[in-house]
């Protein structure tokens, strides 16, 4: 019988980090301020950004393979499947140093104070323990790292500042702002992670239109190259290529270290003082279920019976309008030209609660629309027809309907009984169903989007019809949600596990609600939130 | 893979798929690359061989249906047949058009007729008329005169 190889035993860190995208590279750069050893294990490797698919002639083909933003379609050996199939959208990502900022589009706008509040105001979901203005100060300073361009003074926030002055809007973005001047809605230049001007060593974006797929130029704010370097000086330790199987637990009931495959395939130990977890809302969850033990046969901080639970992403609907001169959508950052809030908070007078934004996505390229026009997955008519799609394509606008999701416990991650990823750890199990709620901003905002394109000059409407976009779940929350009450939550108001005092959660898992934007500026600020918490606890940490 | 006779009746059928601009300059889908394309995708991909395996045996019964030589069969023949294929096997139909997108698409010298660079977008990327402050200002002042609209909490 062959001997079972043994578990290699590294020695104990003081901060053991699992994940290297961006709310794992934030929590490290607040915590290299302790001087103590950081970790951090990474499932992908760090990227090459000379050999991106936009610096190749057939770089539209990449965001069919080994570039898509769909891991069940890239299938890299650091990719975990996913099983959507209970699903109408399906989660998108990307494992490397850097995780998800390396293919996401750099729109960064901020939640709104309301956000925080949903239950007081509104009546629904749950108040945060926390509020906009404990975690402004972590924009900033997270802002000041990444780099946001923006126009300062847009009044559906309470007043801040970027450090460059906005990106371009083009011809689009100028185009769609008449519309909404002209009907009296709110509208505002997004504010992005995309840099109109050069800015710490990168180089300023070259309007590439192909955020999706990479940026050569360094213009899009990645964690790979704005807060990595950093750490790197700092002597924080990033181990690639290493998947963590589980949380192992002590018998004094705190977290031990975590289990790990390394790149060739063997298990390794790994223990260490504190334990972050930044995988995301689909991979935290899993491997917190994952992490099984007596204490906690249902997943390790479990005894709320909440991880994997609330999961809420932003289901999105499109609405493209037809105008008489080229727009020029396939120039200038793909997300980010313009964005309406005008829907964002409540109003009584609607037939729903809470709100959604109106994104104005420049138009993507030749490619992309024929095999999908708006995010749709349908493929554009063959034979005269489809001529007759493309002669429009060089003149299409159109808005994105963003819309907030609010928190169902049957919404979940849970780990399918089945499917592994290559160590044979069991893989993430979606099942979710778009609430009826979210049902009637998606029409209520299509309708809205379809006034403010016939506003702009657009001369012929085409419409999704209410479908959401499968690949829609880039924004992943709610799984191990923060609160003061343990029956009601994972994690206290800075990211302790209330069963596991020396277990963190930093990333999207921990939000309460999720805002109808873009939430990777909020991630990093609560990430930054709850380094700061860690520093001025350190005394008492475990108490 | 495919002889001269699949390749010729291939090329008629992507012809009609994505067929020319009137004016004739914007070409069809029946370019060699497309064709090439669609070759090592099959080659590649076992499914998709399975797939087009039936495909082909589909074309092959409709040549000998028409009693026609390859070079006879008109557009109006293979656009009867290709509607009767969507139909009658849609799994290969939407798999052979995914495609024929995918192959005619990326092919660098397509991309300028829709006004997209034949070069990859990095390095060089697009000009865009950067905007002065001032011109912003002044889109976004009615915006600002309006006031606030978020929920102070």
């Amino acid at each position: 019988m062959p001997k079972k190889k043994e578990i290699t035993k590294n020695a104990k860190v003081d901060v053991l980090i699992v994940g290297a995208g961006a709310s794992g590279a934030a929590i490290a750069y607040s915590l290299t301020e302790l001087g103590v050893s950081i970790t951090c294990l990474e499932q992908g490797d760090w990227v090459d950004h000379t050999n991106f698919p936009s610096t190749k002639s057939d770089y539209e083909l990449h965001r069919y393979s080994e570039f898509s933003c769909d891991p069940n379609v890239r299938k890299l050996p650091q990719d975990y499947p996913i099983n959507s199939e209970d699903s109408p959208i399906t989660p998108v990502n990307y494992n490397a140093v850097g995780g998800s900022t390396i293919n996401y589009l750099g729109h960064w706008p901020r939640f709104h104070p309301s956000d925080f509040r949903t239950r007081s105001l509104d009546g629904v979901g749950k108040d945060w323990p926390i509020d906009y203005e404990t975690l402004a100060p972590f924009y900033g300073i997270n802002s000041n790292i990444m780099g946001v361009s923006g126009l300062p003074g847009n009044p559906a926030y309470p007043y801040y500042k970027t450090e460059l002055p906005p990106i371009t809007i083009g011809k689009l973005g100028q185009t769609l702002a008449k519309g909404f001047n002209k009907l009296g809605w709110h509208w505002w230049p997004s504010d992005t992670t995309i840099l109109s001007q050069e800015y710490e060593g990168r180089s300023k974006c070259v309007n590439a239109g192909t955020c999706d797929l990479g940026c050569a130029a360094g213009a899009k704010a990645s964690v790979d190259i704005t807060y990595w370097p950093l750490l790197k000086r700092k002597r924080v330790e990033v181990r690639t290529q290493c998947r963590v199987k589980e949380v192992t637990i002590n018998n004094d009931g705190m977290a031990g270290g975590v289990l790990y495959y390394d790149s060739e395939g063997d298990l390794q130990e790994q223990k260490a003082e504190i334990v972050v977890m930044a995988c995301n809302g689909i991979g935290t969850p899993r491997i917190l279920l994952n992490s099984k033990s007596k204490l906690f046969p249902n997943g390790i901080a479990n005894r709320s019976g909440l991880i994997g639970k609330n999961l809420m992403f932003h289901p999105l609907s499109g609405v493209v309008g037809i105008f008489n001169e080229p727009m020029d959508g396939f120039k200038g950052p793909m997300a980010c030209s313009i964005l309406s809030q005008e829907f964002y908070e409540t109003d009584n007078t609607r037939d729903f609660v809470r709100g959604y934004g109106l994104h104005s996505g420049r138009y993507t390229t030749p490619m992309t629309y024929a095999l999908g026009g708006y995010g749709t997955d349908k493929l554009i008519p063959w034979g005269k027809e489809h001529r007759k799609s493309m002669d429009e394509y060089p003149y299409l606008a159109g808005l994105t309907v963003v819309t907030e999701d609010l928190a169902r416990e049957s919404n979940s991650v849970t780990l399918d009984s089945n499917l592994t990823d290559n160590n044979g750890i069991p893989a993430p199990k979606i099942s979710y169903q778009v609430d009826e709620n979210t049902r009637k901003m998606i029409t209520h905002g299509e309708e809205r989007a379809k006034e403010a394109l016939l506003a702009a000059g657009a001369k012929k409407i085409i419409s999704s019809g209410g479908d959401v976009w499968w690949r829609a779940g880039w924004h992943q929350m709610g799984t191990a949600r923060m609160g003061n009450d343990p029956e009601s939550s994972v994690v206290n108001s800075w990211g302790r596990c209330h069963d596991v005092k020396n277990l963190f959660v930093v990333d999207g898992s921990i939000f309460v609600t999720a805002g109808a934007v873009n939430p990777t500026s909020t991630i990093q600020a609560l990430s930054l939130y709850i380094g700061d918490r860690i520093k001025k606890n350190v005394e008492n940490l475990f108490d | 893979m495919w002889n001269i006779d699949e390749r010729k009746l291939l090329k008629l059928i992507l012809q009609e798929i994505i067929p020319a601009s009137k004016d004739g300059k914007i070409p069809s889908a029946g370019l060699v690359s497309v064709i090439n394309y669609l070759e090592n995708k099959v080659k590649e991909e076992p499914n998709l061989k399975r797939l087009f395996n039936i495909g082909i045996s589909r074309v092959n019964d409709f040549v000998i249906s028409t009693k026609k030589n390859i070079n006879s069969i008109d557009s109006k023949n293979i656009i009867f047949f290709l509607k009767k294929i969507e139909n009658e096997e849609p799994l290969f139909f939407k798999e052979f058009l995914k495609h024929t997108y995918m192959g005619y698409y990326s092919e660098p010298s397509v991309r300028p007729y829709f006004g997209v660079s034949s070069n990859p977008p990095h390095p060089n990327g697009y000009e865009v008329p950067e905007e002065e402050p001032n011109f912003l200002e002044c889109l976004v002042e009615p915006v600002k005169k309006r006031g606030i609209c978020y929920r102070k909490c």
